[in-house]
């Protein structure tokens, strides 16, 4: 997903890249921004 | 709008008796907000007035996402929050939306350039999401 931060004109964004993995009863979901 | 005296330089091409071109431009920073400037001269046939709009070109917000440490992975059931922290050199509040959200989270803007984005991966089913 991205985060957008706007003024309405310009904008900066950040990019988090997620992942989820483990097992079918305890998946582990991992963040990391870029 | 107020007033503002910005130091400027005038070039000043007479064409005719009744047709000049002005070339203006201005010769200091001026923060940001749009001032309208009285600036005076003088010619043969005597004084004039112009109004010159000086814009202060808009600046892009800077947006930072605060990840705690070993606050990278959740595992289902749990719960994370990231702090993010938006600001703008030009003094407007920025304003945060999240494109592509994962399901069973949600961004909150709290309206003063920060908010929060809050993970609950309760139901997550696929993997390798993005």
């Amino acid at each position: 997903m991205t985060v957008i931060a706007s003024d309405g004109m310009l904008a900066d964004s950040v990019h988090l890249s997620l992942s989820v993995s483990g097992t079918n009863r305890r998946p582990v979901l991992t963040v990391a921004a870029n | 709008m107020g007033s503002r005296r910005v130091a400027l330089i005038c070039t000043v091409l007479v064409i005719s008796p009744v047709l000049m071109l002005w070339a203006l431009s201005p010769q200091e920073q001026v923060s940001a907000g749009d001032d309208w400037l009285p600036v005076s001269s003088a010619n043969s046939a005597g004084s004039i007035a112009l109004t010159v709009r000086v814009a202060v070109a808009n600046r892009a917000p800077v947006l930072s996402v605060s990840i705690p440490l070993g606050a990278e992975s959740v595992p289902e059931g749990g719960h994370l929050e990231y702090g993010l922290a938006a600001e703008d050199p030009d003094g407007t509040v920025p304003s945060l939306i999240a494109v592509g959200l994962l399901k069973n989270s949600v961004l909150v803007d709290s309206g003063n350039g920060n908010g929060v984005l809050v993970f609950n991966p309760a139901s997550i089913k696929r993997a390798n999401t993005r």
